[in-house]
């Protein structure tokens, strides 16, 4: 389990997402390949707090030092930021989704296309 | 590492298997039964052990269950209960699960097969792994999660999701109402179970179980009363049972989302439930009824496992004495009414906290004695917020309604108006 | 100076290599079936499969906090309601067909793989397996053990690396071992522009949301 074989992961889910987006027909499915993209973004950003090292760390006696020792744990910070805002995002691409639903009666993308009113 | 040897069941199966580990040899452990490098192996069959030791226990757990509540239902209601199969009618629900097992597995023609075999199984995989995670007495436990009663709460989540499924695998239009009202109840209730424990975290400062425990030298039950009054009644709307249990009462529905299952695959819902009560009972003695804690000579064991018999009891009871609520009854109590409890009991506890940091007992006592005044305070505000009072409903209008039997022809015009 | 404990972890590292790579197969297939089946809602449940691999080797990768609330949110609230919209919108008839660029997507993902895979081998990271240093080992995993003579931290920055012994359950308060307290500390002080603004953005999805569904000219609600 070692930092190259975890970006290695994050990299495929990546990919996959990006393979989903470009190539599906239907909204929803699109919205899952981006959520997969997210996910990817969360394993990289975790994977690099756990393997990289700060180089203040073995001093841990000041609230300073303590401050720093904590700053190791960014990832985790931003993992939480983009959990929250993923989901925040489905939500409200769901709710897009509906209303597109509600006027259109159908979820292709090629027939959403149409800008018209 | 160091959290899988603290548990003194681990660490015998372990270290009598795996030779040549320091760990072992720091805590005295000499000969083992591995040769050396295969320690992987040993870590792996402990493991594999572990799991079947605690998934018999619960499984024969939910088969006691099953017996207590058929028994104590049955004295509710005058009668005597089952008692024809084994002494006082213990080997019962070896004989439903036997008669479950032998029915007729049919499954609608219509229906997602690969989902439709999945759903039970995902009922259930979430409920055992909330047992790992509980601790029992003193070191017994699977896993003491720094994350513990956080773990239980995501875990408990994942039902909903095998609730979906189960409605759309069924395939009629009827399934996916019913399944999509039980999982906006599940939501619902999700967030005031999720706040109200709050308070206890605070008062305990971590979400591991075992550190709740240790902190609980007054039961958290007299503290934290609000918090109590609210994860216990929304654990009953998870578990799905009276009284909020319009999802699967027989007098209540034509299709729901379970009834295109049989045998075993609604056997395993059944269990489900079952588990459900039992994690939720042993979670809410984890939490609020310190545990393990108890006097001295009698095991730490038994202390827990009276408690939760103890809660068990009482849900037991609340079933047979309470009537069932209707969908729009359950969602306006849980946002309205425990919603609005929750955030008060955060901000008391908050106010609490901040003034008391790290609580002795003696300053336990006093919160508590802070608590109690507030909680019946804020129950009577909410009451009032809520509804209204039997003897204020308009019974004149009620009898435009549904007139009395008399001479005269019905008031057709004022009928209407309703 | 004697061995030194390190995190008893090395000795069953073999298990969690092994168990990573299940998961991480696990996620990886659910990602695939996602964009591969046709049936929107089967995509659905693979999705939450996947999410749940990743959420096990959030586990193993020591963020507890961020495994179960990957658990909660995604698992538990993103899977249902996108099997929720499933269910209600009643998709596409013949499911979810792939669209006419295909080769290019593929070809796209591949690309971006690749470099990304050419990224991550070439670049030399600080890895925790290449670090020998005892100390840094020692701080990483939480556990401190004394002798402060031989350790270069000692001397450049003068100060002394805590000394913990085995039986004292102070070797588990790094916080890099229990990152919830650490994560809350960081939300409210070095990232707490952040931490509201992020409020107001989910109080503006909330309001947005509802003001989607809520549409005056019809009379459903």
């Amino acid at each position: 389990m070692t930092l190259e074989n975890v970006l290695l992961l994050s990299a495929a889910l990546f990919s996959i997402g990006i393979y989903g987006v470009m190539s599906r027909r239907s909204i929803i499915t699109t919205l899952m390949s981006i959520e997969l993209m997210f996910n990817a973004v969360v394993v990289a950003a975790i994977a690099f707090s756990r393997f990289t090292l700060p180089a203040s760390l073995a001093n841990v006696e000041s609230p300073v030092q303590a401050a720093a020792v904590r700053l190791a744990l960014t990832g985790h910070v931003f993992a939480v930021f983009i959990i929250a805002v993923a989901a925040a995002e489905v939500a409200l691409g769901l709710a897009i989704v509906f209303a597109l639903y509600r006027v259109r009666e159908t979820t292709e993308i090629t027939d959403a296309a149409t800008m018209k009113n | 590492m160091d959290t899988f040897l603290e548990n003194s069941l681990f660490r015998n199966i372990y270290c009598n298997l795996a030779s040549a580990s320091e760990n072992c040899a720091a805590r005295g452990y000499g000969d083992a039964l591995l040769p050396d490098g295969l320690q992987w192996l040993a870590f792996t069959l402990t493991g594999v052990a572990i799991i079947g030791l605690v998934v018999n226990a619960i499984l024969m757990g939910v088969l006691g269950f099953i017996w207590f509540e058929r028994r104590v239902f049955a004295r509710f209601q005058n009668r005597v209960g089952p008692n024809r199969w084994g002494p006082f009618g213990l080997l019962t629900p070896v004989a439903d699960a036997i008669k479950t097992m032998f029915k007729e597995d049919v499954a609608p023609e219509d229906s997602d097969r690969f989902l439709y075999n999945l759903a039970p199984v995902l009922m259930v995989v979430p409920l055992l792994v909330v047992f790992a995670v509980i601790p029992f007495g003193i070191g017994t436990f699977v896993a003491d999660l720094n994350v513990g009663i956080l773990f239980i709460l995501a875990v408990t989540t994942m039902s909903g999701l095998a609730i979906v499924m189960a409605a759309w695998a069924s395939g009629n239009r009827l399934s996916i109402f019913s399944g999509l009202r039980a999982v906006a109840l599940l939501i619902s209730y999700e967030i005031p179970m999720a706040l109200s424990i709050l308070g206890v975290l605070m008062i305990s400062g971590s979400l591991a179980l075992g550190r709740i425990v240790e902190s609980q030298n007054v039961p958290f039950i007299l503290v934290q009363p609000m918090g109590f009054l609210v994860f216990f009644l929304a654990s009953l709307a998870e578990m799905n049972r009276t009284p909020f249990d319009l999802t699967e009462a027989e007098s209540e529905l034509a299709a729901g989302y379970l009834n295109d299952y049989s045998s075993m695959k609604f056997g395993l819902f059944f269990l489900a439930e079952f588990m459900a009560a039992l994690a939720g009972a042993a979670v809410i003695t984890t939490l609020f009824l310190s545990g393990w804690r108890g006097w001295e000579p009698v095991p730490s064991q038994v202390w827990f496992f009276l408690k939760m018999g103890g809660v068990l009891f009482v849900i037991i009871w609340i079933r047979f004495t309470w009537p069932r609520l209707r969908i729009d009854q359950m969602l306006a109590f849980a946002w309205k009414g425990l919603f609005e409890l929750t955030l008060v009991n955060l901000t008391l506890a908050a106010i609490l906290i901040a003034v008391w940091p790290q609580p002795t007992t003696t300053q336990l006592w006093m919160m508590a004695a802070i608590n109690w005044p507030v909680f019946f305070a804020s129950i009577w505000i909410i009451g009032k917020v809520m509804g209204v009072r039997p003897h204020q409903i308009d019974r004149t209008a009620m009898g435009a309604l549904y007139p009395v039997a008399t001479d005269e022809p019905a008031p057709a015009s004022e009928a209407s108006e309703q | 100076m004697g061995e030194p404990a390190l995190s008893g972890l090395y000795e069953v590292s073999r298990v969690v290599d092994a168990a990573f790579w299940l998961f991480a197969a696990l996620a990886i297939g659910g990602a695939v079936m996602v964009v591969t089946v046709k049936d929107v809602f089967k995509a659905a449940v693979f999705l939450a499969g996947s999410f749940l691999a990743l959420a096990a080797i959030y586990f193993l990768l020591q963020a507890e906090f961020i495994g179960v609330v990957q658990i909660l949110v995604y698992v538990g609230a993103v899977s249902i309601l996108i099997a929720f919209a499933v269910m209600i919108i009643a998709d596409v008839p013949g499911g979810s067909r792939p669209a006419r660029g295909r080769i290019a997507a593929a070809t796209a993902a591949a690309l971006m793989m690749a470099a990304l895979a050419f990224t991550t081998y070439n670049t030399n990271w600080t890895d925790i397996g290449q670090i020998t240093d005892e100390d840094a080992i020692a701080g990483l995993v939480g556990v401190y053990y004394e002798d402060t003579s031989t350790s270069p931290y000692a001397d450049a920055q003068g100060g002394t690396i805590r000394a913990a012994d085995e039986t004292t359950k102070d070797a588990r308060s790094g916080a890099l071992i229990d990152s919830t307290g650490a994560i809350g500390t960081l939300l409210i002080r070095e990232f707490v522009l952040p931490f509201e603004i992020l409020g107001l953005l989910l109080a503006a999805a909330l309001i947005g949301g509802l003001a989607l569904m809520l549409n005056p000219r019809t009379e459903d609600k």
